[in-house]
């Protein structure tokens, strides 16, 4: 006997985005915030993971990432068919976090298709889902950074040299707030990058 | 379309093809004046089919205003010959985009710099949906 399901088995960002909507329903639609905050949990983000941990990551949530060399004028992509879903994030991203971003800006647009193929459309049809996506890449990676701090603490408490411990605090004082900023002012920095790139091609 | 057959197109076709290139830029005729120092009521004339493409002079201006290589506005403009295989590549391509955008089972997304869409990117977007279609729709393009 076929049992009938959700479709979530084979589509666990389906079963992240109706677990979603039985939660929070009510006040529909939740605030990027909220929907950062439950989506980091969900996937496991943390603020320093190597692309071959995202890509992990993705793989176990039915996701196929890779970096690939894009048009110039892309940072990453996504798409969906059927359950099929793909996240291409450029390779030659030079911006520190730039992948973590970009990897949240594309989740959030899966995220969407699927909440208008539910009939809980998140924004509206004149609101503009490249803004949210980038709203919710940034809450995405404070969210992390706030959820990784207590370890990154933890880990310069256990060091038992004194001038060690007060360097690893250091260190994590300052990587903590490079990230923050970086979560807010990465796609400005992005654009000076992407800017200074053009000039020098104009200038050759 | 933006992309179009170039050759022998007539100074209408010109004209609108001048006209969505703008558009796509999101850019008003003020704009592209400050930017290309062209002057707006002379590109108005031009993208209305009025006035004779501009001289290579201007049409390089405003490839760089339009984001666009400048041999695209020659051709275009009827300056340059193009090969016939190409501009049935750049059709196929486009065809090929434009189906690709109105497939509704096809959900995609991007994160872009800006609004232009290249030709490179189009053929991107369409390679990546004959991947997770398994169609093909690029054939000899």
């Amino acid at each position: 006997m076929q049992l009938l399901t959700d479709g979530s088995d084979n589509n666990p960002t389906l079963g992240f985005c109706l677990t979603m909507i039985s939660q929070h329903g009510g006040s529909w639609p939740p605030t990027e915030e909220v929907l950062a905050r439950e989506f980091v949990n969900w996937l496991d983000f943390h603020s320093m993971l190597t692309r071959s941990r995202l890509t992990e990551l993705c793989r176990t949530k039915g996701v196929n990432l890779s970096f690939v060399p894009l048009p110039q004028e892309i940072r990453g992509f996504n798409c969906a068919f059927q359950e099929k879903k793909e996240i291409v994030i450029t390779k030659h991203e030079l911006a520190p976090f730039a992948d973590s971003h970009t990897l949240m800006h594309e989740f959030r647009e899966l995220l969407e298709h699927e909440f208008a193929a539910l009939g809980y459309a998140t924004i509206g049809v004149k609101d503009s889902l490249e803004e949210q996506a980038e709203i919710f890449a940034a809450f995405s990676r404070m969210e992390a950074i706030t959820k990784d701090l207590p370890s990154f603490i933890e880990m310069a408490q256990s060091i038992e040299k004194n001038w060690a411990r007060y360097l690893a605090y250091a260190f994590w004082l300052v990587f903590s707030l490079v990230y923050l900023f970086s979560c807010i002012y990465l796609p400005q920095l992005e654009e000076i990058g992407a800017e200074a790139k053009r000039q020098r091609y104009v200038r050759t | 379309m933006l992309i179009l057959c170039y050759h022998s197109l007539a100074m209408e076709n010109f004209g609108s093809y001048m006209r969505q290139l703008r558009k796509s830029m999101g850019l008003t005729l003020k704009q592209v004046e400050t930017h290309a120092k062209v002057s707006n009521a002379y590109i108005s004339q031009i993208e209305r089919g009025l006035r004779r493409p501009p001289h290579p002079d201007i049409l390089k201006r405003l490839a760089k205003t339009y984001d666009v290589e400048l041999r695209e506005l020659l051709v275009a403009a009827g300056y340059l010959e193009v090969d016939s295989v190409e501009v049935a590549k750049r059709r196929t391509l486009e065809k090929a985009f434009e189906h690709v955008q109105s497939d509704p089972a096809f959900k995609h997304g991007t994160r872009i710099k800006g609004t232009h869409v290249s030709l490179e990117t189009k053929r991107f977007i369409v390679e990546m949906y004959e991947k997770l279609t398994k169609r093909n729709l690029l054939k000899g393009a």
